[in-house]
């Protein structure tokens, strides 16, 4: 695993905030109930005092309505996913959020002043320098992008070429163009890089790249683990128990007056999976050191 | 954007959800798998490629039918014919072949086939009916031998336990109901770096009689397993389980349920190496009783099992291949036979990916055993994708069986019933070809739809003869049949609370006298309601019809063992042909609801099984099957 930023365990905070806080968990799948149960050990760890609530999102409705009536709102709240981002705006439009395990918020979920938070995002430096360590040939990577998705890619190509490599956007205005703008990013770049899509990165068409990526043998870059163990050369990946405690740390500063350096953070800590049976195939022989830096899927 | 677009991504958004999750933002693009199955190919492909047809029992199904015995839910998969043989027992089968012995399936439990050697029977009583443990259940429709070797017949059946990260600490429960139908469970399981570990034990205790009055003695279950994870696809495990107790060694007959005291245990090491995995096992099987008229019966077994197996990646080839061995010690103190039998397999399927929308896989398989000599199990199935998430498939495959021990070896003398095996049986076989169209959309609609026909050939039965006042008893290979039929079904989403499911199997069956097949019905319809509320509550409703059955038990037919007295009554028996019976159609429904608390601590959950008490028969030897009653509570630390 390849771990970017360690961070140490906190003490006590001298002036600790004895605050009522919200976690609000989208659902229970399991990154989120993996985030939430850092942030609340991070929060009761640093300060003991603080009152924690935790709810579902189904739960939302009936314990706000109680609250409303005994006038005890939290003094902040943590959603975790996008869902109880968007619920948590609407109930809680006064009061402080740090959200997490968000991808690729939209400029209208962090738009309120109220807004803080950790997407699960990863920089495009990070994807990059992995990527290279892979596969050093690598200098036209390719996007395939859609409408929903212009605003990121546009990003992501930006960053590049500040850094002199120069990407292929190829935009994909319908269904029946995904197999062509598939091929002819293949075709014309010497690698595919995944970018937040529901559009493109699905689980109907993401097979379909994964293979058209093995048999045009270029790396394909993609946006989990998930990706890497059905056949994408790599993925860079966050880790979501960190985020929560990076959550948490947001929220006791600002519950301690403190304003957080950025209202919007990415993940601190990364870990790469690497394909190997992909590597192989795509003629890329990765070296021992390399290989010792990635998680390796067997798939 | 056009509409395909947006419905695609609307699609996705409808397919992250879970029993009571909410539908998830793009992060949902991050956390879900694409959907694997691992039975049909020994190989991880997406349901679209499976060679075979697959269904998936999934742990939301288990959890949401609550029911004690998962295998229930077994009834309602397509193509799958199901019948209680008493309160407790059941058979299974597939595609129109269903022995009364439940021989014709090979059940697997993470991959180790469970079936006894001495006669071939699927071990019921280590199925880790534990729904906590439960991750999936795979259900494959169709010859398995090319992977599976002997009894991978018409269908595999692998049900898949959970890994200890799934269950991530502990987890205590109890379950009460109708009948005597109890089942107290604790699993714990858990990661630590490294290492991981998983421990269950269980008692249960189910009514196994036919007339639902007595009970059994309880039986314990316990297994383990500890797992050292090097690195991701490099790792040790080893694992452990047993059944001690009473143990339903037939799961089906004719006549009385022949429980026995007895034990069943495995010894478990798996070792994978990125590719390369080295499986070893070694099952001990040890039982006594007192079902037989004329004597105690001594059961026992050993056998030691050994899978090697690799995968290389040739361009666009994935070739899955490999070696398994079993040494067995096997006998019974009745029949004063104790054999040692050796069972060695080369295996070997090819997966081609020709085009990004033509898959092709060949197969072939070569098992060699000391009785029944070699069989060939060739298969070779073409997947075309028609569309992103729909697919057409052509099989044709070859699959056999191996005689059991008692086929081979039985040698039981009483006056007037003489009964001697056969060790010059050629293995059972069966040739398929089946055509099958998939669209596989979890998050709104899947459909599936096949056809198929099967030709056995060499099929063993009984042949007797009137010798000495009496009956002599032997098995040959004596038949050939040929069966065609076809399953359709569907799952719809029709919002995020609403899921409906629903199937037809139709199977034609030549009629051999003298067969010794179980019932099986012509066509059987089922169906299933599922509402979810929004507060963490559920309600399932599951609906099954079959039609009448007819079935054949041979000689015995009209006669139980209870009939027979003393041994002296056996010289009033005359030989009998075979005769076709016939149980009524009938129709029944199951209700299960429960509730799971808002912090996911606890739940519970209620199932009624034969809601209207539909008075019906699904045992050959007539008794009335009732309504029963489960309550389940689970809490987990």
């Amino acid at each position: 695993m390849a771990t970017l930023h360690v961070v140490l365990p906190r003490p006590v905070m001298a002036a600790c905030p004895q605050d009522d806080v919200m976690i609000l968990l989208s659902s229970d799948f399991w990154p989120y109930v993996t985030a939430a149960d850092s942030l609340e050990q991070e929060l009761k760890t640093r300060c003991p005092a603080i009152h924690i609530r935790r709810l579902y999102l189904d739960q939302l409705k009936t314990v706000t309505q109680k609250a409303e009536r005994r006038q005890t709102a939290p003094s902040l709240v943590f959603p975790i996913g996008t869902e109880a981002v968007v619920a948590a705006q609407k109930r809680f439009p006064a009061i402080p959020i740090v959200f997490s395990m968000v991808l690729d918020p939209s400029p209208s979920l962090l738009a309120g002043q109220n807004i803080y938070g950790v997407v699960l995002d990863i920089p495009c430096q990070e994807i990059w320098k992995q990527l290279k360590s892979i596969a050093p040939h690598v200098s036209r990577p390719g996007i395939l992008y859609t409408d929903d998705s212009w605003g990121t890619a546009r990003n992501m190509a930006n960053i590049l070429r500040e850094n002199g490599i120069n990407p292929v956007l190829i935009k994909i205005d319908s269904s029946e163009q995904i197999q062509h703008g598939i091929e002819d990013i293949l075709r014309l770049s010497d690698a595919l890089i995944a970018i937040p899509d529901t559009n493109i990165y699905n689980k109907i068409v993401a097979p379909r790249i994964i293979f058209e990526a093995i048999r045009h043998r270029k790396p394909f870059v993609g946006l989990s683990k998930n990706f890497t163990e059905s056949g994408a050369l790599l993925s860079v990946d966050s880790d979501y128990e960190d985020i929560g405690i990076q959550a948490a740390d947001m929220g006791l500063d600002i519950l301690s007056g403190n304003v957080p350096a950025s209202r919007i953070q990415f993940p601190r800590k990364f870990s790469t999976s690497l394909n190997l049976h992909t590597a192989r195939l795509i003629g890329l022989v990765p070296g021992s050191e390399t290989i010792k830096a990635f998680n390796i899927v067997a798939y | 954007m056009n509409k395909k677009c947006l419905i695609l991504s609307i699609v996705l958004v409808f397919s992250s959800l879970q029993a009571h999750a909410r539908p998830l933002g793009k992060e949902a693009l991050l956390f879900e798998n694409i959907p694997k199955v691992v039975t049909a190919s020994r190989q991880v492909v997406t349901v679209l490629e499976s060679p075979a047809t697959a269904t998936i029992i999934t742990r939301q199904d288990i959890v949401h039918s609550g029911y004690n015995s998962v295998t229930q839910l077994l009834r309602y998969v397509a193509g799958v014919d199901f019948f209680k043989t008493t309160g407790a027992g059941f058979n299974i089968g597939m595609r129109g072949v269903n022995g009364l012995h439940a021989n014709n399936v090979l059940i697997l439990v993470d991959g180790r086939p469970i079936y006894s050697p001495v006669r071939n029977t699927n071990q019921c009583a280590l199925i880790p009916e534990v729904p906590d443990d439960i991750e999936r259940i795979e259900v494959i429709r169709g010859p398995g031998s090319v992977l599976y070797g002997s009894n991978a017949f018409s269908g595999v059946i692998n049900i898949i336990t959970r890994s200890p990260e799934a269950i991530n600490g502990i987890q205590i429960t109890g379950s009460a109901g109708t009948f005597s139908d109890e089942l107290y469970s604790l699993t714990a399981g858990k990661r630590f770096g490294n290492w991981s570990y998983k421990l269950v034990s269980a008692w249960t205790q189910k009514n196994s009689t036919a007339d639902h009055d007595k009970q059994i003695k309880g039986l314990w279950k316990m297994s383990g397993e500890l797992n050292y994870e090097k690195m991701p696809g490099n790792n040790y495990n080893l694992s452990f389980g047993f059944a001690k107790g009473k143990l339903l060694v037939v799961p089906a007959r004719p006549v009385t349920p022949f429980d026995q005291d007895g034990f069943d245990g495995f010894l478990r090491s798996r070792m994978n190496w990125d590719d390369l995995k080295l499986d070893l096992w070694w099952r001990h099987f040890d039982n006594s009783g007192d079902a037989m008229p004329s004597s105690k019966l001594h059961w026992r077994f050993d056998h030691i099992d050994m899978l090697l197996q690799n995968q290389y990646i040739l361009g666009d080839h994935t070739v899955i291949g490999g070696i398994e061995g079993r040494v067995c010690s096997l006998g019974a103190t009745t029949y004063d036979k104790w054999h040692n039998q050796f069972i060695g397999s080369v295996f070997g399927e090819d997966h081609w990916k020709l085009t990004h929308r033509l898959d092709v896989f060949t197969g072939l398989r070569m098992d060699y055993q000391t009785e029944a000599h070699a069989a060939l199990s060739p298969r070779l199935s073409i997947v075309y994708s028609l569309l992103h998430n729909q697919s057409i498939r052509f099989t044709a495959s070859q699959a056999f069986k191996y005689p059991s021990y008692l086929q081979n070896y039985i040698d039981m003398n009483v006056p007037g019933f003489e009964h001697q095996g056969n060790q010059g049986l050629d293995p059972e076989r069966l040739s398929s070809m089946e055509l099958a169209y998939q669209m596989v959309n979890p998050s709104r609609l899947s459909l599936s739809a096949s056809i198929f026909y099967n030709y056995y050939d060499n099929i063993i039965d009984l042949d007797y003869t009137a010798k000495n006042q009496g009956v002599y008893i032997t098995y040959e290979n004596l038949y050939d049949i040929y069966q065609y039929g076809g399953e359709i079904g569907f799952q719809y989403r029709y919002s995020l609370n609403l899921l409906l499911r629903g199937n037809y199997s139709y199977v034609w069956k030549q009629k051999k006298d003298g067969i010794t097949f179980g019932p099986v019905p012509t066509n059987q319809i089922n169906g299933e309601f599922r509402y979810d509320f929004d507060l963490g509550l559920w309600v399932d409703m599951r609906i099954h019809w079959q039609d009448h059955s007819d079935y054949s038990i041979g000689l015995l037919a009209p006669l139980s063992w209870e009939t027979y007295g003393s041994p002296g009554d056996f010289q009033d028996i005359t030989p009998l042909p075979g005769e076709w019976q016939e149980l009524s159609g009938f129709t029944l429904a199951d209700l299960s609801m429960g509730f799971i608390s808002p912090d996911r601590k606890w739940n519970i959950a209620a199932a009624v099984h034969n809601l209207f008490h539909s008075t019906h028969q699904e045992t050959p030897d007539g008794n009335d099957a009732g309504t029963t009653f489960t309550a389940r509570l689970s809490l987990m630390f």
